[in-house]
């Protein structure tokens, strides 16, 4: 990570409504992104993260405020400026994946070069090394619904990285993976962030992109606040190694006398199949799952 | 974007089809009226085309044969004869009529022969002799088959009966089915003795019909000359006036149909797609790129539809013009042309409604599930 300034918000303000019904969704937020930074903005639901993450992305306008992105001031450009910026420079990861539908992986992925003047040039070859780097070299040729949540987020995240833009933003980009996958995804934002020095912002209620953050912003009511200090008890799901806070989990089921909890429903569904195969004497706690040192 | 747009497209092959398939059916209704009328306008100078005349005289001022009464004294032949340059004249007189038959009135040419007539008779004869006697016709055999009409039954036209003698070919169109009849019978008619209405002038090999033209006009007091060609464009012209005003309705009206069911396929599709249009917004593409391909998928589907309705104008056709033989049609490549542009303007126009729908789609929404 260097100190290069790659995304700077400065007194971001975004007011919805006026009046007496006006609602203050990100109120005076100042963040800054080094080059090959990854920054987790998490928050409860509602906390206006997502809105946000759309002013820097140059999707929404702020109310007051500005966003540089690589040293060009967004919120100075027209309607026509800002695609071409958000082509060039900005990656977005989506939740929902958002692939288009008609189109087989690859297409989807090559799908932005278009965007940008002269980004078909050495296109294809990029989508290659993409392909093969995130492991998607035997569905490149599939259309999304045949692909599963976790193909589908890496093609999303190939897509994001074609036009080779300095900042990448994903919302809640495990949100709609499992476990494994989710973790899998979280991997690959942390080595494209260091490996490549890309700057990466997420938006995310998982605790377990916590891991891989090289800071964490808490956003709450529109402001970035200090963190509230809560209570954790983080051990290990017996089944996928996963990090889970004991105290608050909800997969939860007994072995024995012991409590062991899950990161999911997929985990519990293994351990009930050979709970045997997943509880060795060895290195267990006397409760139930391994703890996490930290 | 061009990929994602016609992929797009072919995702819904069954609304393609279907609107394919209907905008077709607005294009060939386009195209048959434009075949009827190029089929009218042939057939309605067909007896001018094949009349042996280089050179038509006419009451001066007088410069078609459409809908025209044209009134000279029968005197004027032997001074059209006496023109350096002319090799043959015959006169015919004609009556635009209504000829009564057992249930129906048609509206009718009469061409009064001098019998035996060599350059104005029928050309081509299904039945029956081309040369009238007095008291007889030669009526065409469309008209003939088309109201149960044989050779010796009569019609009657005006105050006056006729027994049909002769069936003739390619003398039938809507606006001037052509009746042959000798010239004294038109005469008694018309109650108009000693005149003629046109004269049919054929030229010598070696003199030009152009020149001789216009030294009858120069020659013979109070007549028009003109020469074959422009008498025919003339009369052409004449005759399509009257439709043009009908043929610019029904292709507007063509047009429109189309238009918007091109329009509703696209403004389907639009708003069937607008989460993806919101993620490629967000990923970059502009207003302008997004209604570049909107347009595409228009005029794919535009170009889709002009195409299978000339196809199956070529195969309608034929069987529809052995069914209705009133009907000449006639598919001109000057016909599909127009229609080839009126699409272009369809797509654009559809293009519209789906690409102002498009423009309001946010790219905020790429991130709601």
């Amino acid at each position: 990570m260097s100190g290069e300034i790659v995304l700077s918000g400065e007194r971001l303000v975004k007011t919805f409504g006026a009046g007496h019904t006006a609602v203050r969704a990100v109120d005076d937020v100042t963040i800054e992104l080094c080059r090959g930074e990854m920054v987790l903005v998490t928050g409860p639901s509602g906390s206006g993260k997502t809105t946000l993450l759309s002013m820097l992305g140059g999707l929404l306008r702020p109310t007051s405020g500005r966003t540089v992105i690589d040293g060009t001031d967004i919120t100075t450009l027209n309607e026509t400026e800002l695609p071409r910026v958000r082509a060039r420079s900005v990656g977005f990861i989506f939740q929902t994946f958002n692939l288009l539908e008609a189109l087989t992986a690859e297409e989807n992925i090559l799908f932005p070069a278009r965007l940008v003047r002269d980004g078909w040039s050495g296109a294809g070859k990029r989508a290659d090394t993409l392909i093969e780097r995130l492991g998607l070299g035997a569905r490149r040729r599939s259309l999304p619904r045949t692909l599963s949540g976790g193909e589908q987020q890496r093609v999303a995240i190939a897509r994001a990285l074609i036009n080779a833009p300095p900042l990448i933003l994903a919302d809640e980009p495990t949100g709609n993976l499992d476990s494994a996958n989710g973790q899998e995804v979280m991997m690959i934002l942390h080595d494209i962030a260091r490996d490549e020095g890309r700057s990466v912002i997420l938006v995310a209620h998982d605790p377990r992109v916590e891991d891989v953050a090289d800071r964490i912003l808490w956003l709450e009511d529109g402001a970035l606040r200090d963190r509230k200090v809560e209570p954790h008890s983080w051990v290990r799901d017996p089944v996928c190694g996963m990090r889970v806070d004991e105290w608050s989990a909800e997969v939860t089921s007994t072995y024995g006398d012991r409590r062991i909890v899950f990161c999911s429903h997929r985990c519990l569904e293994r351990f009930d199949a050979a709970p045997e195969r997943y509880m060795e004497p060895a290195g267990q706690r006397a409760g139930g799952n391994p703890v996490v040192s930290r | 974007m061009w990929r994602w747009s016609l992929k797009s497209l072919l995702s819904t092959p069954l609304t393609l089809i279907a609107s394919i398939g209907a905008s077709s059916g607005a294009f060939l209704l386009v195209i048959i009226f434009e075949a009827v009328v190029a089929g009218e306008s042939r057939q309605i100078v067909a007896y001018l085309n094949h009349a042996e005349a280089d050179v038509w005289v006419m009451q001066s001022g007088v410069s078609n044969m459409h809908m025209a009464s044209s009134y000279l004294a029968d005197w004027k032949v032997s001074a059209v004869l006496d023109v350096p340059g002319v090799q043959a004249a015959e006169p015919i007189l004609y009556l635009n009529t209504v000829t009564e038959t057992a249930d129906r009135l048609w509206f009718s040419y009469v061409v009064g022969l001098e019998v035996p007539s060599v350059q104005a008779g029928p050309w081509s004869m299904a039945a029956g002799r081309e040369q009238p006697g007095p008291g007889e016709a030669v009526v065409p055999a469309t008209f003939a088959a088309m109201t149960g009409l044989e050779l010796g039954d009569r019609l009657r036209i005006t105050n006056r009966g006729f027994t049909i003698v002769g069936l003739s070919d390619g003398t039938f169109s809507m606006a001037n089915s052509i009746i042959f009849i000798t010239r004294t019978d038109l005469e008694d008619i018309m109650e108009a003795l000693d005149i003629v209405s046109f004269i049919l002038v054929k030229v010598r090999p070696d003199a030009d019909a152009v020149e001789v033209a216009a030294l009858i006009e120069r020659t013979v007091d109070d007549v028009s000359a003109l020469p074959s060609a422009r008498f025919i464009e003339n009369d052409r012209r004449t005759a399509m006036q009257m439709g043009v005003e009908t043929i610019a309705l029904m292709t507007l009206i063509g047009g429109a149909l189309a238009a918007s069911v091109v329009a509703f396929a696209i403004y389907s599709l639009v708003v069937r797609q607008r989460r993806e249009i919101a993620v490629t917004k967000a990923l970059g593409a502009t207003n302008r790129a997004l209604y570049a391909s909107v347009a595409g998928q228009a005029m794919l589907v535009t170009t889709a539809a002009v195409g299978l309705a000339v196809l199956l104008a070529m195969a309608l056709m034929p069987p529809v013009a052995r069914m209705v033989p009133q009907l000449t049609l006639d598919l001109t490549g000057a016909a599909v042309a127009r229609v080839a542009v009126a699409g272009v303007a369809v797509a654009l126009l559809a293009a519209l409604l789906p690409a102002r729908q498009m423009m309001r789609v946010d790219p905020l929404s790429a991130f709601k599930g």
